[in-house]
């Protein structure tokens, strides 16, 4: 009694996708398994917070779960339109925070240094680099964390913000040329 | 000719992957150099940028959340409330959930949070000013007030010591690492020796002694991690800590269950949700016998909670109830997890893993019959919801006949306990109605879902199901014809799809013959309501 195990193709997330469309809850929770890591990132690289980051990371799933309908429509890859979600939701984060700043220095430095990820082993070259990136406009910053902390492909990129592949390699070097300008006016001063 | 943010990226992706080097790309375009450089050089700084996880314990604590709440959702919009829009409303399952949510959120957000709470940046085992701080403790120790306090004091002492054997883990001193663990040992002896002092002397030890069994939890997930990263010399030392924090958790709940039952086993709910957590991270880093350990402990925990719901029942007063609907209520997540856990857990865990799912089984029905008395239609509610939980796992399974078969037998099991809830509420004339109704309504929505999982499973899962249907269309019947016979109508049955139809009917005659030739044998016997074994083919 009892014996279980898992055999699972690994090329079935249309199938599960399909289920959730179904209302299928064991479903979602799969996907959830397999996406949930890179929606903390994608949200924790905004907010530089981890409780802020676990929050919001599981409004995202239930958001998703009660907008599935809607998903259907978009055809997008699911990863990106759960980060669709997590990108509004951080949005209406900082709506409803006016008396945040994007980044707060002092968040960021302290919040990399006790956290139990591997932030706190960053050094400080590296936190002067993510003020640097998080002083980008919009655009530019998505594409920067999408692209190098998170690795997502240009296609990918592309899906989530709505734009064409050339663009978002465009802004990539807008978005690189400016950061040299920051970290140069930087040091100057 | 190739655009400047082609070459860029062309040369960021070639270094990342080690096709080529920095200086190689800036020679491939030697007009480009001076602006290519220093672009290359602050995109790759960034790709080194940290990356970041979720902890564990948050994922899996928001993967049983969302559960919840989608199965709430859904159980409260499908279940027929609007014909008893008078009855009480299910403010307390829900309030007792939430207490039960509150403790191990704090259970397992102080662990996930261990990173903040002991990164101490005082001194270690081996820092030249270690001997100062002992030498600070030791006078604070000495200082006046009651053994209660000291020991509470003791307490905080073994929290250090639970700081410094997680800052000392990463380091590689495996005698500072030993001698922590060892001075944690010490320091939980004196709590113990000062809450018995203060026990005999007539204090009242409630408070210290809860602080102590939430402590002891916290404690036992991070050493468990310390446990992990300690190098093998000190692995013996922080073994005995584990044994020590885990034994020093069952007696503060063993005093705790004696005055307050209720909070007793929340906090015993929350550690076995810890352990289960434990187990799910473990089962991550394919570690069998770390997997195998967190489930012994899972069951130890389990096995005490029988210890507490028999001190609630000394109690009387209800106490019993309140109890038996915190477990019936955790065991439907714990169910959760497992099922998470059966899909990542090595094989070499399986059979501590089918141990702690008949363990949880075990649990809900103990913990439903304990409330049953005193409230069936919400013991009731909690089982079908179960039922619907035990479905929804065997549709998302659909491709594995295993787990599907695995997903019914528990369904079946939770449809007896459910029968059994029935005959407690006849013989107390309790809500008799109400609960018959709840489970001729849900047992509709069940079968609309059983035949929704007959569709998408393979031939040789089909049996089970056309079983499951086929006592789930009896009970049903049986329900309709009850209900009659007191003068109210329930919608009957819109039909099983006519292409399984024949084959459920054979299993309804089946299933019928069966219980005929039963209750011919043993008068006044219930019939055993997981079926005939010849109609399980």
């Amino acid at each position: 009694m009892y014996q279980n195990r898992r055999q699972e193709p690994a090329s079935d997330e249309a199938v599960l996708v399909q289920r959730v469309i179904d209302r299928d809850a064991g479903a979602f929770g799969r996907l959830y398994d397999v996406h949930v890591d890179r929606v903390y990132r994608h949200i924790y690289y905004r907010v530089w917070n981890r409780t802020d980051a676990e929050d919001l990371t599981q409004q995202v799933f239930l958001k998703a779960w009660q907008a599935i309908d809607r998903y259907r429509k978009t055809g997008s890859p699911f990863i990106a339109w759960l980060l669709t979600i997590s990108h509004n939701l951080v949005i209406d984060f900082y709506r409803t925070r006016k008396d945040r700043a994007y980044i707060e220095a002092e968040t960021l430095a302290s919040d990399s240094a006790s956290s139990p990820e591997r932030a706190a082993e960053a050094s400080l070259e590296q936190q002067r680099l993510w003020r640097a990136v998080l002083k980008l406009s919009g655009d530019e910053q998505q594409v920067v964390i999408m692209r190098f902390m998170e690795g997502f492909e240009f296609a990918e990129i592309a899906s989530v913000l709505n734009k064409k592949e050339g663009n978002v390699r465009v802004i990539l070097h807008r978005a690189l040329a400016r950061l040299r300008t920051i970290l140069e006016k930087e040091r100057e001063s | 000719m190739k655009k400047f943010e082609d070459i860029l990226v062309q040369c960021i992706e070639d270094v990342k992957a080690n096709r080529s080097s920095l200086e190689d790309c800036l020679d491939r375009y030697p007009h480009l150099r001076d602006r290519l450089d220093p672009l290359l050089t602050i995109a790759l700084d960034i790709c080194e940028i940290p990356d970041v996880k979720p902890s564990p314990s948050f994922k899996i604590r928001a993967r049983v959340r969302l559960m919840d709440e989608i199965s709430r959702r859904s159980a409260v919009r499908r279940w027929p409330w609007s014909r008893y829009h008078n009855q009480p409303k299910p403010t307390l399952l829900r309030r007792r959930f939430s207490m039960v949510g509150v403790v191990i959120a704090i259970v397992l957000t102080l662990s996930a949070a261990g990173g903040t709470a002991y990164a101490s940046q005082g001194s270690l085992p081996g820092d030249t000013l270690y001997p100062v701080k002992l030498a600070t403790e030791q006078v604070r120790m000495a200082l006046p007030g009651d053994d209660l306090s000291k020991a509470e004091r003791a307490l905080t002492l073994a929290e250090r010591r639970v700081e410094e054997m997680e800052a000392l883990a990463s380091r590689s001193s495996a005698d500072d690492l030993a001698r922590a663990a060892e001075a944690y040992c010490d320091a939980m002896d004196r709590v113990r020796a000062r809450l018995k002092r203060a026990a005999d002397g007539g204090l009242i030890t409630a408070n210290v002694t809860a602080r102590i069994a939430e402590a002891t939890a916290r404690h036992l997930y991070v050493i468990d991690a310390v446990f992990d990263n300690a190098p093998d010399e000190a692995k013996p030392a922080v073994e005995r800590a584990r044994n020590v924090s885990q034994a020093g958790h069952f007696r503060a709940l063993q005093v705790l269950a004696d005055e307050h039952p209720g909070k007793a086993t929340e906090i015993n709910l929350a550690a076995m949700e810890g352990r289960l957590s434990r187990a799910l991270a473990a089962a991550q880093e394919t570690n069998a016998g770390e997997v195998e350990n967190a489930l012994r402990q899972f069951e130890e925990m389990s096995q005490f909670g029988l210890e507490i719901a028999n001190a609630a029942w000394q109690q009387g007063a209800g106490e019993e109830a309140v109890v038996g609907e915190l477990v019936a209520g955790a065991t439907l997540r714990h169910l959760s997890v497992l099922d998470v856990l059966a899909d990542q857990a090595p094989d070499a865990a399986l059979q501590a893993l089918i141990r702690a799912r008949q363990e949880s089984m075990n649990r809900h029905r103990e913990g439903l019959l304990a409330m049953c008395e005193h409230d069936p239609a919400r013991a009731t509610e909690i089982n079908l919801t179960a039922m619907s939980g035990r479905l929804e796992r065997a549709k998302a399974e659909a491709d594995n006949t295993e787990s599907v078969e695995i997903a019914l037998q528990q369904f079946e099991m939770m449809a007896d306990f459910g029968e059994a809830i029935s005959r407690i509420a006849h013989d107390v004339g309790s809500d008799e109605d109400l609960v018959e109704e709840l489970i001729a309504q849900t047992t509709l929505i069940h079968v609309d879902v059983l035949a929704e999982v007959w569709e998408k499973v393979h031939e040789q899962a089909r049996d089970a199901i056309e079983g499951a249907m086929a006592r789930a269309l009896i009970r049903h019947e049986t329900r309709v014809r009850a209900m009659e016979q007191r003068g109210i109508a329930l919608p009957d049955h819109a039909g099983v799809p006519a292409h399984m139809r024949e084959r459920v009917d054979e299993r309804i005659r089946e299933q019928k013959m069966w219980e005929e030739r039963e209750a011919a044998l043993s008068p006044g016997i219930p019939g055993f309501a997981g079926g005939c074994p010849g109609c399980r083919r």
